[in-house]
């Protein structure tokens, strides 16, 4: 039974998203074979590309030199992509500080404010369906002895906001939960655990890579403290995000990286300003967009999941339904080994052979945190619909879907156990 | 300020299609075809003056970007060029061992 492996896709796998060499290049007209798995990896927007090219070729100045006119168009470059950044979410582009991703974001925010304040205090409080990067960070601050409480959080994937008001304690110091979860989609409570935690003068840090740019996002409005963003999220470039620091009241963090203070001594290191400016430019767009872009994925996720739904039965959607980002949606097609499935879609969907977690053979651990069962768990399969995303590729993706459903189903004992009217918990697997 | 004239504005969406037309990524171009078509359908009842040059010019910024950018994404792989390419490559192995295998 441990055989059955699932797609445990994280946001650091690079995903092949494009169809392979192999397929045959498609005559006008015709749909090309999609990729839908636009959660861990999209494609660079045109107007993306094309605000960093110049700082590629023409402006290749470091922004950090003071004394040449090279270095001050790179600078200009990079602040002005700082500007971009902060009013896509209500802060002040002194808030804003280039990191090399949300990954580094989040150690940053994590390990930063923690070794910061640990004189004090030495309580941190996140979330058990939190990114890896969040829950590792924990971790390694455990073995300094910090104490973490991982909050569990309810079927529907939320966080239950009172036990999260039980959690606190007087050494509390930072709160982690991430906006839109990257597996799953559900969108948490943000604007409540911000209120919650300013109450308790608690630091409220939000991962919020997949929520910028798709969702409205207000760093005073949701009294956030500091915020993870990552800009291949956006259609920008990879190996480039920032963290959001808040300034008033003021937050302090030690940082991990010694250099030349860069960054406000925050994140030494060299920005890279052609990504700076991509970041920019992405979150420049993002704000242009999202109303458009929000309203198109909802209405393809509507799409593709009413007729997954209505063609093939026993068909479990992963989290909440109404409080959730539309672009990713998570569905466990129950009795069908999740792999088989993905080796079938391998042209569609993700291919679960890249770096993701699904190298092993456990089932993910937020569907675990969710509560889903074991062999739901190892059976689902996560869609991303993006800006690009279209209707003939979603058809085409639920068409291919269905087909192979029914045919690993037919193949399955399993389903034919079920269809016989045998309830597969009574069974008693032997162990060897 | 003169607002821009209809023929205008049609010449400015006619040549935003037809440059979009060119995108080589199949993703791309149908993205930028709908984006268009989506844009000047919501705009088309705008009779502000102002609003509408600020549309014009926001229209031949986003012009100049599909031109520039068409020539350079044309992501998807020329699966006939390289099968052509990887053929020679055989070719010239297989060429190659031949010659080897004569030689030892």
């Amino acid at each position: 039974m441990l055989l059955w492996r699932r797609l445990a896709a994280l946001r650091a796998a690079p995903a092949p998203r494009r169809l392979s060499a192999a397929a045959p290049r498609p005559a006008p007209g015709q749909v090309p074979a999609p990729a839908p798995g636009w959660v861990v990896c999209v494609p660079q927007d045109p107007r993306v590309l094309d605000s960093m090219l110049p700082y590629l070729t023409a402006y290749y100045g470091n922004p950090h030199s003071r004394t040449h006119a090279y270095g001050w168009e790179s600078e200009a470059a990079m602040e002005k992509a700082r500007r971009q950044v902060a009013d896509l979410i209500g802060a002040d582009s002194r808030e804003i500080i280039f990191t090399s991703g949300a990954t580094e974001s989040n150690n940053m925010a994590i390990k930063g404010v923690a070794r910061f304040y640990k004189s004090r205090k030495k309580h941190i409080i996140t979330t058990q369906t939190e990114h890896k990067c969040v829950l590792d960070s924990c971790r390694s601050l455990e073995t300094e002895g910090f104490r973490v409480t991982y909050l569990p959080v309810k079927k529907n994937g939320l966080i239950d906001l009172k036990e999260l008001e039980a959690a606190f304690q007087p050494d509390t110091t930072l709160v982690s939960v991430m906006t839109v979860n990257n597996e799953i989609g559900v969108k948490q409570p943000i604007h409540d655990i911000g209120e919650i935690c300013r109450a308790h003068k608690v630091f409220f840090h939000t991962d919020a890579a997949q929520a910028i740019g798709k969702i409205p996002m207000d760093v005073n409005d949701m009294k956030i403290d500091l915020m993870s963003i990552s800009a291949h999220k956006i259609y920008g470039p990879k190996g480039v995000g920032a963290i959001y620091v808040r300034r008033r009241p003021r937050v302090r963090l030690e940082p991990l990286q010694s250099g030349g203070g860069q960054e406000r001594g925050l994140r030494s290191g060299t920005v890279p300003t052609p990504l700076a400016v991509g970041l920019g430019a992405a979150c420049e767009v993002a704000q242009q967009e999202m109303e458009y872009d929000h309203k198109r994925i909802s209405q393809l996720a509507e799409r593709l999941v009413t007729k997954i739904m209505s063609e093939v039965p026993d068909v479990v959607m992963n989290g909440d339904r109404e409080h959730r980002y539309p672009g990713c949606i998570n569905l466990s097609f129950a009795y069908v080994e999740g792999e088989s499935l993905l080796m079938a879609l391998k042209d569609v969907a993700l291919s679960s052979g890249s770096a993701c977690t699904s190298a092993s053979l456990e089932p993910s651990y937020v569907l675990r945190a969710i509560g889903t069962d074991e062999d739901l768990a190892h059976s689902s399969i996560r869609f991303g619909i993006g800006r690009f995303t279209t209707e003939e590729e979603v058809d085409y993706t639920v068409q291919k879907c269905i087909q192979h459903v029914k045919r690993l189903r037919e193949m399955s004992p399993l389903w034919e156990m079920v269809q016989d009217g045998i309830d597969l918990k009574s069974i008693k697997w032997t162990q060897h | 300020m003169a607002a821009s004239s209809r023929a205008q504005v049609l010449r400015l969406y006619r040549a935003l299609l037809r440059e979009s037309q060119r995108f080589g990524g199949y993703n791309y171009r149908t993205y930028a075809i709908r984006r268009i078509r989506d844009a000047f359908r919501e705009n088309k009842n705008i009779k502000d003056s102002e609003k509408i040059e600020e549309l014009v010019n926001k229209a031949k910024a986003n012009l100049e970007v599909i031109h520039r950018q068409q020539a350079k994404l044309p992501v998807q792989l020329c699966v006939a060029k390289y099968c052509a390419v990887l053929r020679r490559s055989l070719a010239v192995s297989h060429l190659s061992n031949i010659i080897d295998s004569s030689n030892s």
